[in-house]
């Protein structure tokens, strides 16, 4: 394409879009600020690419303080209730969001869905017990829905580490879905773990896996002590096979690409190198 | 503007995963056409491969042997497709980087057990720069898929006496790592890292640039090498063992108060015994 040849602003948007979407954890602000003079249209970026941040902080499951509360809560896909609202199952409470400022505001009483409230509230308690055994920062946040004659419950757990001074940042997602109904059921799982590395590069590891389990669902204490049991098998298993991972690579792949040293066990004789050459060219002036 | 656009893009695509560098890059240069060939000359990318087919040998494809849409081989010193008059290096330059694309090719084999490397070199005012490309892909072995990729950029300046030169290094290595394992789901690790070096040589002959842009470049490859394997197989790993810990942490703070309760009693039979 010319240099002269402009792609329209639908184009614009849906690029900047991209890029603010795929920004690194704990990095949100570098890449809006980059997009931002690169775009160089603010009308444009209000008005079009305000949506890509609501949808990057729910993605993330960005944890959000309360005023009135020290337990913190989640932006998430589950807890949107439109208009820029989220709520907060956990104390019963409504908030406004505002996204790029990363804070919550104009509290207000929620009530929660009666049905499915003691399932919730099982679930929660211990899945905020597990989430503090597992994750020194984690923050955790059980959603309840009901419908005809099933119960969903959705758990998410957020664990961040940002050290932008050590030009490193890193967060774990869990999210699980569960839907019962008349006593069996089945629990859904995506666990992603990004990490960031940036002094003097860009290394990004980026990891997603999705796990699958039938659940027998009795009451609801001892449905969220199997749902809990099954999650913490699921995430450990995820983690030692990482690990695994990391070992197989660094033994195995990333020795076949490049040999520390050449077989002969010393470094290159350059002087060698050319001389053969030289010595292949005086002979074929011969 | 443009000058502050470009630091802003040159910070993007060091946040943006380098999983995506070539849409990243794509996309910038849609967005910002202006900085386009700022762009493509100051961002690293996945070296491609190309076959040339009068010699039968694969070269490796980047900015410095680019004419518009054409690349250079430097087996065969042509451009495909072809250009009428493509820029091509002056008959001294070419005769050097013959022996180069040589000697790499050996330091290639003895390394990388394998692989693609290409020596593409220009004049400047005093001296000559060049780019040693080396570009390594692994077997896929264990369900891994693994690329190496090599990008050393290195300044010439030769000093008024001819007897000796300046080298000046900038070398960007490029690691990819990607597994699908029922274990472990997909898992990606990828990325670069840049260094700059620079060292005098002595100059007896035009081969000596060869020897001693080679053991910089050796050099620079086994450091950034050791780095690399730091940096993966280390530092990304102890992060994400630092968001999520295996054992209950309840546990570790009981063991940690177990061992102070044991100090602490210690402490206290030894001032009883000592008074």
């Amino acid at each position: 394409m010319a240099p002269d040849d402009q792609i329209s602003d639908q184009e614009k948007v849906r690029i900047a879009s991209d890029f603010i979407r795929h920004a690194p954890p704990g990095e949100f602000n570098e890449v809006f600020t980059d997009v931002r003079v690169l775009l160089n249209n603010d009308t444009l970026l209000k008005e079009g690419v305000a949506g890509a941040f609501a949808l990057y902080n729910k993605d993330q499951l960005t944890p959000v303080k309360l005023p009135n509360s020290t337990i913190p809560s989640l932006v998430t896909d589950h807890n949107d209730i439109g208009g820029g609202r989220f709520f907060d199952p956990r104390s019963k409470q409504s908030f406004k969001y505002d996204h790029l400022r990363k804070e919550a505001s104009d509290l207000q009483a929620w009530e929660s869905d009666v049905a499915v409230e003691s399932w919730r509230e099982a679930l929660e308690s211990q899945f905020t017990e597990y989430t503090a055994n597992h994750y020194k920062h984690g923050v955790c946040a059980v959603f309840g829905q009901s419908r005809n004659d099933s119960i969903s419950l959705v758990a998410c757990i957020e664990d961040h580490q940002f050290q932008p001074k050590n030009y490193w940042n890193g967060r774990w997602r869990s999210q699980w879905c569960a839907t019962l109904s008349g006593g069996t059921g089945e629990l859904q799982g995506t666990l992603r773990v990004q990490v960031h590395y940036y002094e003097d590069g860009n290394v990004q590891l980026v990891c997603s896996k999705n796990v699958k389990h039938s659940l027998t669902s009795s009451n609801e204490m001892e449905t969220a002590k199997e749902m809990v049991r099954l999650i913490e098998e699921s995430e450990s298993e995820y983690q030692l096979a990482i690990n695994e991972n990391y070992q197989t690579m660094s033994d195995t792949t990333f020795k076949a690409l490049r040999r520390q040293l050449p077989i002969t066990r010393s470094k290159v004789d350059w002087e060698k190198i050319i001389s053969y050459k030289i010595g292949k060219e005086i002979n074929k002036t011969q | 503007m443009t000058e502050e656009q470009l630091n802003r893009a040159l910070d993007l695509m060091r946040r943006l995963p380098p999983q995506q560098i070539e849409k990243n890059l794509s996309d910038l240069i849609d967005l910002v056409p202006e900085l386009c060939e700022d762009l493509l000359s100051s961002v690293d990318q996945p070296l491609k491969i190309a076959r040339d087919k009068k010699e039968g040998k694969d070269y490796l494809l980047c900015d410095y042997n680019r004419d518009g849409d054409s690349y250079r081989s430097p087996w065969s010193n042509t451009y495909e497709p072809p250009l009428e008059d493509g820029t091509l290096p002056t008959d001294r330059l070419r005769r050097l980087e013959v022996e180069a694309n040589a000697a790499f090719d050996q330091y290639r084999q003895m390394y990388f057990e394998g692989g693609v490397s290409s020596v593409y070199l220009w004049d400047l005012d005093h001296g000559f720069a060049g780019v040693i490309l080396i570009k390594r892909a692994g077997d896929g072995a264990r369900n891994i898929k693994g690329c190496w990729d090599s990008i050393h950029v290195i300044e010439v300046q030769e000093k008024s006496t001819g007897r000796s030169a300046h080298y000046k290094l900038t070398s960007t290595v490029m690691l990819w790592l990607q597994t699908s394992r029922p274990g472990s789901g997909t898992m990606n690790l990828g990325g670069s890292l840049t260094r700059q070096m620079e060292q005098d040589g002595t100059v007896a002959e035009p081969s000596s640039h060869i020897v001693n842009m080679g053991r910089l470049v050796e050099d620079m490859e086994n450091k950034i090498r050791h780095t690399l394997n730091e940096i993966y197989f280390g530092k990304t790993k102890d992060i994400v063992n630092g968001l999520r810990s295996i054992q209950p942490l309840a546990d570790q703070k009981q063991k940690q108060a177990f061992s102070e309760d044991l100090a602490n009693a210690l402490q206290k039979r030894q001032g009883k015994s000592d008074s």
